[in-house]
């Protein structure tokens, strides 16, 4: 060959898959509105004894309902005011996020394990096997969740282990359907059966081969299933059936701001904010994980 | 000889991630009234991509231009979708490689083969299911009246693609247009489905536009073949002449690396390198990384060489200068 | 021929249950219907048939991805049943048709190559790392692709990435099914000439499955001729390609297209089977 100009390898121009997604990510601006609120949100809550300006249950008797600082009578020491105990509003926000990340992570977290778990074994083996999960999965289906929830936490009583176990082992159907799904149609592939003539063991393959090609359905997943949690854990809080009272949680916070709706709706909008935030936050990031992870990019 | 197609620097361009992809650059062929004609290349030469434009099938991104893009004297570039639809079945239909993804999974034999006939008012329902039947019984889909009951999952891969066939001459369309129509067939199923293609195509006096990398299907059924490469039409003309004598550097490596059967002892050659990519501007010759005759003047204006006989071709070497390979 | 049998079939049979809807009971479709045959050490073993004879199958089960319901498969004087997993890896290795999806599209061409390695974990990572090294070059691979993805790389390309994988564990016999089938001619040259060279530098030997009748011509010592799950012919590649005593082997050759102008189309006899062709 004498002359090679033309010659562009494809290589060339083709970014790595990952760097490629990473490029997408930081170009959406869902993924990062949505992240960068997540990411304040755990900054938030890591370091709440910093930034609350009070303890959030220590009680004032004297200083109860205070308005916040723009209305008349509020004052830069309570910047959100104080609820109907005199406990300083912000720091009970402040550290009301805590609560909800724990509960919305972990549910995430124990949801996501046990969900992606059954759907790789039922897409892996196949056959009867795949029968047998899939009458797990559809006897979950039939049950109402949230209200199995509720009756469960009736019973047992509130508190933030037992609410997160709760939701934990209900929450995980829509991991194993998909999961399920894509591992079938993986396992398909030639390159699983490369794996399998080299020896490798079903767990080898399934982490190995297999993971890396579904983790991205199961972020999208489970960005779903935290503002679920969150969600779920606020109207559990709400019913009084969530945390148990002094612990500031946003859902206890609107309930027991809802006695004084009409004179001091503040009481509950602002929590009522921070819960919106939250899951319009992380739904925001599901998205535009959704997106970003699509062959093509397209939006 | 009256060119029924006629196709002038056909250019496409397809917007991608990574600036604009010249599929087709400058593409030149007529296709005559009853001939076959081939167009061969590798994947992604653009073989396809110029079916879809006489089909007029292009995705919505690509944008086409041509000096000149005719049908029966009509220019194509200014017709509208309706014109153009009014076109497709009785002036040119098509056949796809994959049938099983070309046919309606939901409607019966039967029921797409009347569809386009009906849609083009050329009859009654009746009249339509009597021309499907002939069609079916000519190209071997027998028997005719149970067969047009069925699905299209129903049928083996080589009834589906004879379904194709007799679908793609409902309307009695002047030009076919088959892209790469045996490829996903078996050798001996190959053989009878270009058999019955030759022989409809005789009978029906039509043009056939056949899209294929083949070039032993190319010299067994085709009259002229145009050999593409990287976006454009590098030789043209007669089979016997491109075949049987090549001149352009790539076809002669076309058929250098093919396998032979009964002769196992031929070298074969391969082509060393890749296709250029065809994205960003790009001058000369697109074969000169990779051909073995390639010097300076490659990277500069290429000319059309045509001889006497209508045998043409796209490189610096002058005509006289082929080896006695 | 002197040289040791590394890898033989005999009555080889496997069926596939078909669904025939809810209550009624499943029907046997038979694949491969008593299949035998011997491949000696460091032969090329082609097996040529059309869709659905088979050919696939079998490979399956030399593979160990599929169970035989009957026969006996042997590697290396073994029943292929008891060979251990790893030890099994190091006999026989696969090359497959699809370039796409042989390679997970998540891994880099270096984790693709090393896979096996990895799997069995009989090589330190550095040890492993200079064996991959050494075979993508050796498959004709420019280095600066070693940490490159599947999608940054050519159909080509990935066969040779999964051909140096299959020689990762040094194996002694590579299962090609239909390994060039997917690619183009010119593509499919190259892959030949380097098939034909790892040949020779590994001792290997092959069996190679194609519809192709040209390829398996050029690179097979011996050839057997599938046809609906049963060997209907084999023999030396001469006597199968040169005077094929099957009819089925004579209409299959009779089909090839050679690239030769002014030749009519073949006629295909189709006479000798009495059952119905198609559905």
């Amino acid at each position: 060959m004498t002359d090679t100009s033309p010659d562009r390898l494809p290589a060339a121009t083709e970014p790595t898959p990952r760097r490629l997604r990473l490029r997408r990510a930081l170009r959406h601006q869902g993924v990062v509105l949505g992240g960068g609120l997540i990411i304040l949100a755990v900054l938030i809550a890591l370091f709440a004894p910093l930034l609350a300006p009070a303890d959030p249950i220590a009680q004032n008797l004297t200083g109860r309902l205070l308005p916040p600082v723009w209305l008349d009578g509020g004052s830069t020491e309570h910047l959100l005011g104080t609820d109907h105990l005199g406990r300083d509003y912000l720091s009970r926000l402040i550290y009301g996020t805590r609560v909800s990340l724990i509960v919305g992570l972990s549910v995430m977290a124990l949801s996501g394990v046990i969900g992606t778990t059954l759907g790789f074994i039922a897409g892996y083996f196949g056959g009867r096997v795949d029968m047998v999960v899939m009458y797990i999965i559809t006897t979950r289906l039939t049950m109402p969740s949230l209200l199995i929830a509720l009756a469960l936490i009736a019973i047992i009583g509130g508190s933030l282990t037992t609410m997160i176990l709760v939701m934990g082992l209900l929450f995980w159907d829509r991991y194993a359907v998909v999961v399920r799904t894509a591992t079938a149609q993986i396992v398909q592939g030639d390159f699983v059966s490369a794996a399998r003539v080299a020896g490798a063991s079903a767990p080898w393959i399934i982490w190995n081969e297999i993971r890396p090609n579904v983790m991205h359905h199961v972020l999208v997943i489970a960005t779903l299933e935290m503002a679920m949690a969150v969600l779920s854990e606020a109207s559990l809080s709400f019913l009084g059936l969530g945390v148990p009272a002094p612990t500031p949680s946003w859902g206890l916070m609107i309930a027991e701001g809802r006695t004084f709706l009409f004179a001091k709706p503040y009481l509950v909008w602002i929590p009522g904010i921070a819960i919106f935030l939250m899951v319009l936050a992380i739904n925001m990031l599901g998205d535009g994980l959704r997106d970003i992870s699509q062959p093509d990019g397209r939006r | 000889m009256t060119a029924l197609l006629s196709l002038s620097g056909l250019t496409v361009d397809i917007p991608v991630a990574a600036g604009t992809l010249h599929a087709l650059r400058g593409v030149t062929l007529d296709v005559r009234e009853g001939e076959v004609f081939a167009i061969v290349g590798e994947s992604g030469c653009g073989k396809s991509l110029t079916a879809a434009a006489i089909l007029g099938l292009l995705p919505d991104s690509a944008t086409l231009r041509a000096e000149r893009m005719t049908w029966d004297s009509q220019d194509m570039t200014r017709m509208s979708r309706r014109q153009r639809m009014a076109m497709s079945g009785p002036q040119i239909s098509a056949i796809f490689q994959d049938p099983l993804t070309a046919l309606n999974p939901i409607l019966s034999v039967g029921e797409q083969m009347t569809e386009g006939f009906l849609a083009h008012r050329l009859g009654s329902r009746s009249q339509a299911r009597a021309r499907a039947a002939e069609l079916l019984e000519a190209v071997g889909v027998t028997p005719a009246e149970r067969r047009m009951a069925q699905f299209p999952h129903e049928l083996s891969g080589g009834l589906r693609q004879r379904v194709m066939i007799a679908m793609s001459l409902m309307c009695h369309p002047r030009l076919v247009v088959a892209d790469e129509p045996t490829t996903a067939l078996d050798v001996t199923t190959q053989v009878e489905i270009l058999r019955l293609l030759q022989d409809r195509q005789k009978e029906a006096g039509l043009s056939l536009v056949l899209i294929t990398h083949d070039l032993g299907v190319v010299a067994h059924i085709a009259d002229r073949v145009a050999v593409m490469y990287a976006g454009e039409v590098v030789e043209q003309g007669s089979v016997a002449q491109v075949v049987g004598s090549p001149a352009h550097p790539y076809t002669r490596a076309l058929l250098d690396c093919l396998p032979d059967l009964g002769q196992p002892e031929r070298k074969l050659t391969p082509i060393p390198g890749v296709v250029p990519a065809l994205t960003g501007d790009l001058t000369g010759c697109a074969f000169r990384n990779r051909c073995p005759h390639a010097h300076a003047a490659c990277a500069g204006g290429i000319p059309w060489h045509r001889a006497d006989t209508g045998q043409g071709y796209r490189c610096v070497l002058a005509p006289t200068s082929e080896e006695a390979a | 021929m002197s040289d040791p049998v590394v890898l033989s079939a005999s009555e080889v049979s496997v069926s596939f249950r078909q669904r025939q809807g809810l209550f009624r009971p499943p029907q046997m479709i038979p694949a491969v219907r008593d299949v035998s045959f011997e491949v000696a050490q460091g032969e090329v073993f082609g097996i040529v048939g059309e869709s659905g004879s088979g050919k696939s199958t079998m490979a399956k089960m030399i593979l160990r991805l599929l169970r035989p319901d009957a026969g006996r498969l042997t590697l290396a004087g073994q029943p292929m049943a008891t060979i251990a997993p790893y030890r099994f890896a190091r006999l026989v290795q696969p090359v497959f048709q699809d370039p796409y999806s042989s390679l997970n599209p998540r891994r880099s061409l270096r984790e693709i190559i090393e896979m096996p390695a990895a799997v069995a974990g009989d090589l330190a990572p550095a040890e492993r790392q200079d064996r991959a090294r050494e075979l993508f070059t050796r498959v004709g691979l420019p280095m600066r692709l070693f940490e490159a993805y599947p999608n940054q790389i050519s159909g080509g390309q990935r066969q040779r990435v999964a051909i140096a994988r299959a020689l990762m564990t040094r194996p002694r016999v590579l299962i090609c099914d239909e390994p060039t089938s997917a690619l183009d001619v010119s593509v499919q040259a190259q892959i030949l000439d380097l098939f034909e060279e790892l040949r020779a530098q590994f001792a290997l030997t092959y069996v190679f499955i194609s519809h192709n009748l040209a390829v398996v011509e050029r690179i097979a010592d011996r050839v057997g001729v599938m046809y609906r799950g049963q060997m209907v012919e084999q023999g030396p590649a001469q006597q199968i390609f040169g005077a094929p005593s099957h009819p089925y082997t004579r209409m299959l050759l009779a089909s090839a297209l050679p690239p030769q102008p002014g030749r009519p189309l073949p006629v295909i006899n189709r006479d000798f089977d009495s059952a119905p062709a198609q559905p």
